[in-house]
């Protein structure tokens, strides 16, 4: 992906994102996110995939409460560092011309492709996947 | 490179381009040495109907972008339910071409 169309997929994936935030506040019943699945693997099995929950669990960070978001799902700890650095990070890069955000991303990948790193990702995915379907997210 | 050989690459991954680039290609392969022919053939060039079943099926989970070597956007995809479903129905149109336009880079930095 070239830079420019990277910055600009983040800038877009950023915008959806506060959308779909913003739009689960409002729907948001006693503090706490509806759940509107819009999985495709919940919708087709009805079994949650790893990240189902997220939201939800975005919701409970954002009302203070830590200990029922890790209940929920642990994917949201990283919506809501993303959420907080994201839009500052796009916004800086974008002032100052530097593309810290693209190196950044790409030193991720490259670390990301490291075999040890991967195999502990795919394990840790699978034991948040198995946590899941356990709940019934 | 001898145009048997260039004919030969190109009846088997033709379809792995875009018909467009296609004489553009021939023109590269003519102009290069022969050693580049074994280089050629040892790519791992990308099946686009592979690629479109591996979307259809495994999509939500980021894999073909995975496959595909996007490993950032593969976990993006992954840990948001593949974009809210958005994102897995929009690559299901586009990973066709993406697919092509990475083997055409792929070929390209073969052939340099």
């Amino acid at each position: 992906m070239t830079q420019r169309a990277f910055y600009r997929f983040m800038a877009l994936a950023t915008v959806a994102g506060c959308l779909w935030i913003l739009f689960s506040l409002f729907t948001a019943k006693g503090g706490a996110a509806v759940n509107t699945t819009v999985c495709p693997i919940k919708l087709t099995t009805g079994w949650p995939c790893t990240s189902c929950g997220g939201t939800r669990s975005l919701m409970h960070i954002l009302n203070g409460d830590w200990l029922e978001a890790l209940v929920t799902n642990l994917v949201g700890y990283i919506y809501f560092l993303l959420l907080v650095l994201m839009p500052a990070w796009l916004i800086w890069d974008i002032y100052s011309g530097k593309s810290s955000m693209h190196t950044a991303w790409i030193r991720t990948e490259l670390f990301i492709r490291k075999p040890p790193v991967w195999m502990i990702g795919i394990l840790l995915l699978l034991a948040n996947w198995i946590w899941n379907i356990s709940k019934d997210v | 490179m001898e145009a048997q050989k260039i004919d030969m690459f190109l009846m088997s991954y033709g379809k792995f381009f875009h018909p467009s680039i296609l004489p553009f290609i021939r023109e590269r392969l003519i102009d290069s040495d022969d050693s580049k022919f074994m280089q050629i053939q040892t790519l791992n060039l990308k099946d686009p109907t592979t690629m479109l079943i591996v979307s259809l099926v495994g999509g939500q989970l980021g894999i073909d972008r995975f496959m595909m070597g996007e490993t950032g956007l593969g976990v993006a995809k992954l840990l948001t339910c593949g974009g809210l479903g958005i994102w897995t129905i929009v690559d299901w149109f586009m990973v066709m071409d993406r697919t092509k336009e990475l083997n055409a880079e792929m070929l390209k930095q073969a052939l340099m």
